[in-house]
């Protein structure tokens, strides 16, 4: 009866079809679970062997560190364990020391022949083990190796950045260009990255880098690049300043506005006035933001004109600015909040003073 | 070894207290603190810290920040509190280095402040230099 039925269904075309379509997805479930149970057998044998490695190769290490004899011996039963073990065992150290003691642990890496090993894997074709290598070697590279980084210039955007932070230490400013001049960041979240590694470059490096910023070709990083030397070397943030804020492009526009927020120079204040008048209401925004920040009793009226803005938030950020400038500014958001004839200064101003009113009740209560 | 002292026949130990939740620290220090010849106690929370220093001596401790159940700014706190530690000598070792954290950890009585990454070298010779000294009159005074 059943063996009928079953006949009669793989005479339809129709199911047949969708028999088969169950059965090859019955297939690939059996093999993504075999394939999970490998991964997992696999890490949990890696994790045993490490388990194996501390007891019997940690104390011994420690003393291997400083002493040639003992040092040998220990690299000879290290090398009975595979590679991944080894860098299990030795990358927490490495991320947790720095001097003489994480060079001492660098030149045991480099003498098990593991950074040969991350070199090699920048060849690799799969993108993802190009980042794990570079993400080992943020630590290990050392100047002998920035011609094979020098080759991934050409690579994709997360190799570049990752291959620009090593760069960053241990090459010249010429080799952190020549990876980024015409690299694109096409999102937001690729600018933290870019950030920190323009942070905590070396003061020399950064300046001579920023001799070049109108090479660079990404708009995004140039607006990074001037509100990191903005922080970092005001002088070259300075020198660039004009140009930034004459730029066709809004990012590096808004970039000015935040870099002269930060300056305290005549040029940069006349930067910013300049930038409260320009057509893209993103760029009035961040200047007027920016002038609550230097908090000069002179731009009072220039941040008051703007309370009637067309647009909300250049209004917002202007009578914020205001109220930064303390008891001034906070009369004069007083004056135009009872005499202005103007609906939206009116509004703005109110609004900022209530909210000023809340945080001094909010305050009180706190305390 | 200048790192303990005679007196009376006995050979006193410089002690210190290692509180980190980071067992890769507590190990490093411990190994090259040993090999001076002084003895160190490793401890992950801050209960814990409060306990052994109300039990026990301990020459120096070196404290992170950021330990479980109370953290290092709140038993430095406690310490200036009770004001009876003066000769506890307090390194702090921590990842959060900014300059207000250090001042007001300076200001409740730490003694040295280092960040990490840390070199193991330059904490131990920093230990060396400063607590040998003061062991050894205090071996004196005893």
């Amino acid at each position: 009866m059943i063996s009928t039925t079953l006949i009669s269904f793989w005479d339809d075309p129709l199911y047949r079809f969708l028999s088969l379509i169950i059965a090859l997805e019955l297939v690939l479930i059996v093999v993504q679970v075999g394939w999970l149970l490998v991964q997992t057998s696999i890490r949990k044998y890696r994790l045993y062997r490490l388990k194996r490695f501390h007891a019997s190769m940690k104390a011994p290490f420690f003393t291997a560190l400083d002493d040639p004899l003992t040092r040998e011996a220990w690299m000879v039963k290290a090398r009975k364990f595979s590679e991944p073990v080894l860098r299990m065992f030795l990358e927490p150290y490495l991320t947790a020391t720095k001097g003489e003691y994480q060079a001492k642990i660098l030149a045991l890496y480099r003498d098990l022949g593991l950074a040969r090993q991350d070199l090699y894997a920048l060849r690799s074709s799969f993108w993802h083990k190009r980042v794990l290598a570079l993400r080992r070697l943020q630590n290990v590279a050392s100047p002998e190796e920035k011609f094979v980084l020098a080759k991934m210039k050409k690579d994709v955007h997360t190799v570049r950045i990752l291959t620009a932070q090593i760069m960053s230490r241990i090459g010249n400013e010429k080799d952190v260009f020549n990876l980024l001049k015409d690299l694109h960041l096409h999102n937001r979240l690729m600018e933290q990255p870019m950030f920190t590694m323009l942070s905590s470059m070396e003061r020399e490096k950064f300046d001579n880098l920023m001799e070049r910023w109108d090479q660079f070709e990404c708009r995004l990083l140039k607006r990074i690049m001037l509100i990191v030397a903005a922080g970092n070397s005001p002088k070259t943030a300075n020198k660039w300043l004009a140009r930034a804020a004459a730029d066709q492009d809004i990012d590096v526009r808004i970039g000015a506005a935040i870099a002269a927020g930060k300056l305290n120079t005549y040029e940069s204040l006349t930067t910013l006035l300049e930038l409260l008048q320009d057509g893209i209401w993103e760029v009035r925004a961040q200047a007027a933001k920016a002038l609550g920040i230097r908090q000069e009793d002179s731009t009072i009226e220039s941040l008051a004109l703007f309370l009637r803005d067309p647009h909300y938030w250049v209004r917002q950020n202007a009578a914020a600015a205001l109220s930064n400038l303390g008891d001034p500014g906070r009369k004069r958001l007083r004056e135009i909040a009872d005499t202005a004839s103007d609906t939206f200064a009116v509004d703005a101003a109110t609004q900022e003073l209530e909210r000023y009113q809340l945080t001094i009740t909010a305050e009180g209560v706190q305390s | 070894m200048d790192s303990t002292v005679s007196h009376e026949g006995t050979t006193i130990p410089i002690r210190v207290l290692i509180a980190d939740d980071n067992p890769l620290v507590t190990e490093i220090l411990a190994h090259h603190l040993t090999r001076l010849g002084w003895e160190s106690i490793a401890v992950s929370d801050g209960e814990q810290v409060e306990m052994l220093l109300a039990k026990e001596h301990f020459d120096c401790l070196i404290l992170d920040l950021h330990i479980p159940f109370r953290n290092g700014m709140e038993i430095l706190e406690a310490l200036k509190k009770n004001g009876n530690r003066h000769d506890l000598f307090i390194m702090m070792l921590t990842g959060q280095c900014r300059e207000d954290t250090q001042g007001r950890a300076i200001a409740l009585g730490a003694d040295r402040f280092f960040s990490k990454p840390f070199d193991p070298y330059e904490i131990v010779g920093e230990l060396q230099r400063s607590l040998s000294p003061i062991h050894q009159a205090q071996g004196r005074r005893s």
